[in-house]
């Protein structure tokens, strides 16, 4: 979601027009496995893995908020990590994200984890 | 087969009805576990069902998933842009493939031993494959495919493969008249779900007539007739019926002299003051005068959808109960589907969707809502569950599923013998009696 980072907190990971309407981008950075997601306009940065079985979740279709994995199927709101459907309860981590001078930045650290993320 | 017995622009055209054997209904069909296994076999796996709107699944490798009873289909779209479907099952050992409600992959993958399906569902990779001593499973072993068509903007799948074709089921009337509605070019607004404490018939029979609105729904006296002596009711082959309610003009009930609300506010939207129709008998051509209005007004205001539609369509509202259970009413300026769906094993218990879908007009953002509340935006709407009696589902959806749980409760009783019906009543009667036919194994084959 997008939301105001503090600027010693901010990680620049690629500009926001290179991810289409409703695509998504992985983006390494140091540990963390990212994928970036425009879905509707909205950007969002969630990890890129699914809490079902592991898999990269980059490359699942977005519709109306939700990522679908592409392997089994199971859909995360991209707002929350919330996933739906019965294969799994567990969130995936959401990374809050703000648009500065046409870039997607995040906040990384532990101070930016949502509470639900994992 | 029909004759015409009004102008064709006044209302639809009055079909010759198929004729009553007066079969009795009795309450065991809604509460008998032995009937549910029945009328599974024999009508459920073999009637078209509406799986999804088209837009779901736009490219190849697009699906959406839908159940129905027990049962999981999946709708998949085709690299020639046909759709297939299949039993969610893989033919391993009958895990669900696929668990979202919808979404895109280039293969599915069985979550259990990861065999993989290809868009036409037949496995093309299996772990181990030479491990098999029956053979290897790729390239013969599938999901078992159902039939699929596409029609009014819907995916429809039928277990059955050997059933006629949807097209064939509803017969011409019916494809034509929703089809001048262009739902194919509406978008599903609103997206809801509910769990529901009765039979699905007992919602199935609420649809089938009217005349309960005057107790249920007195809300709706303002602004749409319900009263049979005027409103027209068809019963069409194959099982399906019409009925078709005038509305933009109050019911025969309406006490009043002075247009009331929410039609006063209906009509000034189309430029008429109410002031000027009021009196039983201005009030009785007040919806011709919306029709004339909308025809001078409808496409410079955007709403291009009108050119397709005739004059009553403009103001009035009909329901199409498809049989078994797709309620289909449309109206000037949306469709909703009605849906009640069978529980997977209790037959006192079923689910109820509500769907509504509207044509998108130039420069309007936002669509009154069937389902009370505000306005909804006019945007593809995320599917939503909602607990019954936590949040509603619409007025008179609310007042219709109150009646239905202590109906149920009713039927089970020793107290109740056959149901009694009224000759308005009649396609209770009809959809009860090709239920039957389905049932002792002599479906119907051909509409009209």
């Amino acid at each position: 979601m997008t939301e105001r980072i503090p600027a010693v907190r901010r990680k620049r990971l690629l500009p926001a027009a290179d991810v289409p309407i409703n695509g998504n981008l992985a983006v390494r950075m140091g540990e963390h496995c990212l994928l970036v997601c425009n879905a509707d306009g909205r950007y969002h940065v969630v990890e890129n893995r699914c809490s079902h079985q592991e898999s990269p979740l980059e490359g699942g279709r977005i519709r109306r908020g939700h990522l679908s994995c592409p392997r089994h199927g199971v859909r995360f709101n991209l707002s929350t990590g919330e996933p739906l459907g019965a294969l799994t309860r567990v969130p995936i981590r959401t990374y809050p994200v703000e648009i500065v001078d046409g870039f997607v930045t995040v906040d990384i650290s532990d101070a930016g984890a949502t509470s639900s993320g994992g | 087969m029909s004759q015409a017995v009004a102008n064709a622009n006044g209302r639809p055209e009055k079909v010759e009805e198929p004729t009553l054997r007066f079969d009795p209904v009795n309450a065991r069909r809604y509460t008998s576990a032995d009937y549910f296994r029945q009328e599974w076999q024999r009508m459920w796996m073999r009637t078209w069902q509406i799986g999804g709107v088209s837009y779901q699944a736009t490219e190849p490798g697009d699906y959406l998933v839908t159940e129905l009873g027990a049962e999981s289909i999946l709708l998949v779209r085709q690299d020639d842009g046909s759709m297939k479907g299949f039993f969610n099952v893989c033919p391993h050992r009958g895990t669900r493939v696929v668990a979202g409600e919808e979404g895109s992959a280039g293969r599915f993958t069985c979550p259990y031993h990861g065999w993989q399906f290809d868009h036409a569902g037949v496995v093309v990779t299996a772990p181990n494959a030479n491990d098999f001593p029956q053979g290897n499973p790729c390239g013969h072993l599938r999901m078992k495919p159902v039939q699929v068509e596409e029609l009014f903007g819907f995916i429809w799948f039928n277990m059955d493969l050997e059933a006629p074709s949807l097209t064939e089921c509803l017969g011409p009337n019916v494809v034509e008249e929703i089809g001048s509605y262009r739902m194919e070019k509406m978008v599903r607004v609103l997206n809801m779900s509910t769990r529901a404490d009765s039979n699905w018939k007992i919602i199935t029979d609420n649809f089938n007539e009217a005349y309960h609105v005057q107790v249920l729904h007195p809300e709706l006296i303002p602004y749409i007739e319900s009263q049979a002596e005027i409103c027209q009711f068809d019963l069409l082959r194959g099982g399906h019926n019409r009925g078709w309610f005038p509305a933009h003009q109050p019911s025969m009930l309406y006490q009043g002299e002075a247009v009331p609300e929410p039609l006063a506010s209906m009509v000034r939207e189309w430029d008429i003051d109410p002031a000027q129709w009021q009196g039983k008998d201005r009030l009785e051509e007040l919806r011709l005068e919306v029709q004339k209005q909308k025809r001078r007004l409808g496409t410079e205001r955007g709403f291009a959808h009108y050119e397709h539609l005739k004059d009553y369509q403009l103001t009035d509202f009909i329901i199409y109960n498809l049989f078994p259970n797709s309620v289909i009413t449309v109206g000037p300026d949306g469709v909703q589907l009605l849906r009640p769906r069978p529980h997977e094993s209790d037959p006192q218990k079923c689910y109820f969707d509500h769907w509504w879908l509207v044509p998108e007009i130039a420069g309007r953002a936002m669509t009154p809502s069937p389902a009370g509340g505000p306005d909804l935006p006019v945007a593809d709407a995320e599917h939503e569950f909602v607990e019954y009696g936590t949040k509603t589902l619409g007025t008179t959806t609310d007042q219709d599923l109150s009646i239905a749980a202590i109906q149920q409760k009713g039927l089970a009783s020793a107290g109740m013998d056959d149901f009694y019906l009224s000759h308005q009543e009649r396609r209770v009667q009809r959809f009860h009696e090709v239920l039957n036919d389905y049932v002792e194994g002599t479906p119907p084959v051909r509409s009209v």
